[in-house]
Parts: C-alpha cells; structure tokens; sequence
C-alpha cells in the first residue's frame, strides 16, 4: 500500500496509474460532496471531473501543509461553488440561508411523507431542500467526518458559523423527522 | 476522516439540546431519541446514481488537455520558426556585409561535416525522445 507521499511523487513525475489510485482513494469524497450541493444529476459528473482536473493541475503546489483529504475537498468545494453561483447567477450563496424559514414551513402532506422508502432516504431527501451552506456543513461533518477546523479551512467558513450552521441545520432536519415519525405511526 | 463512535453521538447529542435550549427551544425526552435516529440517517451515505468510471474519465480528459498542450507549443515552435527566419533574413538582406558573410562561410566550411553530424544527431534525439520515451511512458499508463 502506497502512502500519500509516495502516489503524489509518482503523479508528480508523471504516473498516470498513480493518478487513478488517487481518485479512486477520494472518489466518494468528491462525489458526496458534489451531489449534494450541486444536485443537478446531469452537471454532478462534469463538476466531479472538473474537481480531479484540477486537483492534478494543482498538486505540484500542494506542500502536504494540510491533510490531502482536506486539500481535496477544499478544491471540490470551491469548484462546486463557483458552478452553483455561475448556474444560479448568485454572486452570495448565503442569501439562500436568509429564505431558510419559507423551508421551514413548507408543509410536506401526510401522503408525501409516508412515501419515503425509509427515514434515512426521507432524511437525504430533506437535506436537498435546506440552503447550501446547510448542506456543505451537514455533509462534510457527517459523511464525510471532518472536524469543525477542518471545515473551517475547507469552506473559509469561521468555527463558530460552522458549529451555527451544524445546529440549525439538524434543528430544522429534527422538526422534520418528528413529523415523518408522527405520520408513521 | 474518522467514524463518528456511539460516545460521539450521544456528545453531539448532549450539545445539540444544550444549544437548542439555549435558544429558547422546549426540549422534551422524544428529541434526544429523535436526534439519535437524525444522525445515523446523517451518517448514511445517499443512494447514488449510475456509478461512471470516473478514474478513467479524468485521466483520458488529461490526457486531451495534454495533447492539446503539445500540439500549441508544437504550433507556437513552427511560428518561432518562421518569424525568426524572416527577421533573420531581413537583418542579413539589409544589414549583412556580403565579404563579411563570405568570410563567415569560408570560416565554416572546413568543419562542415562536423557541423552537419551535430544537426543530424540533435534531430535524431529530438525525434527519438518523441517516438519511444513519451510514447512507452504512456503505453505503460
């Protein structure tokens, strides 16, 4: 098994194969993080694509200061980004979060809810309504576990907005479930 | 990257009611059970579309880019060329002393066979590296 040092130095001298090693290492990273801040299924490919072009464009700058992970995931957020603001014509995404409330009472009918397979698809299916932002901290914190720093060095978000994001994110998401669960029984 | 432990969860728990109590939200004994059931949902991965190779798609994008590359500095090369012999050729018509190109030329001359086998074996190298060592390096890729 290759460590990080040794696949970047082989992609550095040219290794291709080495390349592949590496995508396919943070593959689910990337794609996770896409998906759920780019939702259009049709544009996720080309923006994860763009991602790794990118990374391996960059990676003779990259100085092993932070965790590979975080620098990868850094260039997928800011690639995500720049796709979101070029398609929606925003040049601030957090001005989605100020419309987080007309979320909030979006009421889901009874039938709606209970057609979700399970709480889990009903909870992704949640997610893709909440602002960006929302979504960026959920997923980078949950699935794909980064820590509040790292998040803070992925996004340029400070902690403390970070740890605010987490919690109304989850406090709406909650509110939600109850309803689901309500409904269910 | 790590997986989030019972221990982490039952913390996120304990912070989450912490913060929503803070903010003047009533909390009652269902949240935290709704919360444990929030974040296991959080940490399982979404279903995923039809799964692409998207190894091979980036490095054959890469690929492209890289030949695309090669043939502007290959074009760019060729254009060097050419405007370096009409500057050359202006600068020789106009400013080139004939008995001093000729003296040029007798100096040259005897060594004319050395200078050829120079040229040759540069564009040999040149075209060697091109056929065989780019070429092997990316049909061992």
């Amino acid at each position: 098994m290759l460590t990080e040092q040794e696949i970047v130095s082989r992609i550095l001298n040219g290794d291709l194969n080495a390349f592949k090693v590496l995508v396919k290492q943070y593959e689910r990273l990337v794609t996770h993080m896409v998906n759920r801040l780019v939702q259009n299924k049709e544009d996720t490919e080309d923006v994860c694509q763009d991602v790794f072009i990118r990374v391996y464009k960059y990676l003779p700058g990259f100085k092993f200061q932070s965790k590979l992970s975080t620098w990868i995931a850094q260039i997928a957020y800011g690639t995500a980004v720049n796709h979101l603001k070029k398609v929606s014509g925003k040049k601030n995404l957090t001005d989605d979060i100020a419309d987080f409330e007309n979320y909030h009472k979006t009421s889901d009918n009874p039938e709606s809810i209970l057609t979700k397979k399970n709480t889990s698809a009903f909870v992704h299916q949640q997610i893709e309504q909440l602002p960006v932002h929302y979504r960026t901290v959920l997923t980078l914190y949950h699935l794909n576990e980064f820590s509040y720093a790292e998040i803070e060095e992925i996004t340029g978000m400070p902690e403390g907005t970070v740890k605010n994001y987490l919690f109304r994110a989850r406090k709406l998401l909650k509110e939600k479930l109850e309803l689901y669960i309500k409904y269910q029984e | 990257m790590k997986r989030l432990s019972e221990e982490d969860i039952t913390r996120l728990i304990a912070e989450q009611l912490t913060e929503d109590n803070e903010q003047g939200v009533i909390v009652d004994s269902g949240d935290a059970e709704l919360y444990q059931v929030l974040f296991t949902a959080l940490a399982d991965a979404p279903v995923e579309s039809a799964n692409f190779n998207l190894a091979n798609a980036v490095v054959q994008q890469i690929k492209i880019e890289e030949q695309r590359a090669d043939t502007r500095k290959y074009i760019m090369a060729i254009a060097a060329v050419i405007v370096g012999g009409i500057f050359i050729s202006y600068i020789s018509i106009n400013y080139i002393n004939p008995n001093f190109l000729s003296s040029v030329v007798n100096l040259v001359l005897p060594y004319k066979w050395i200078t050829l086998f120079v040229v040759v074996c540069v564009a040999l190298i040149e075209i060697a590296d091109k056929n065989f060592v780019k070429r092997k390096l990316s049909v061992k890729l």
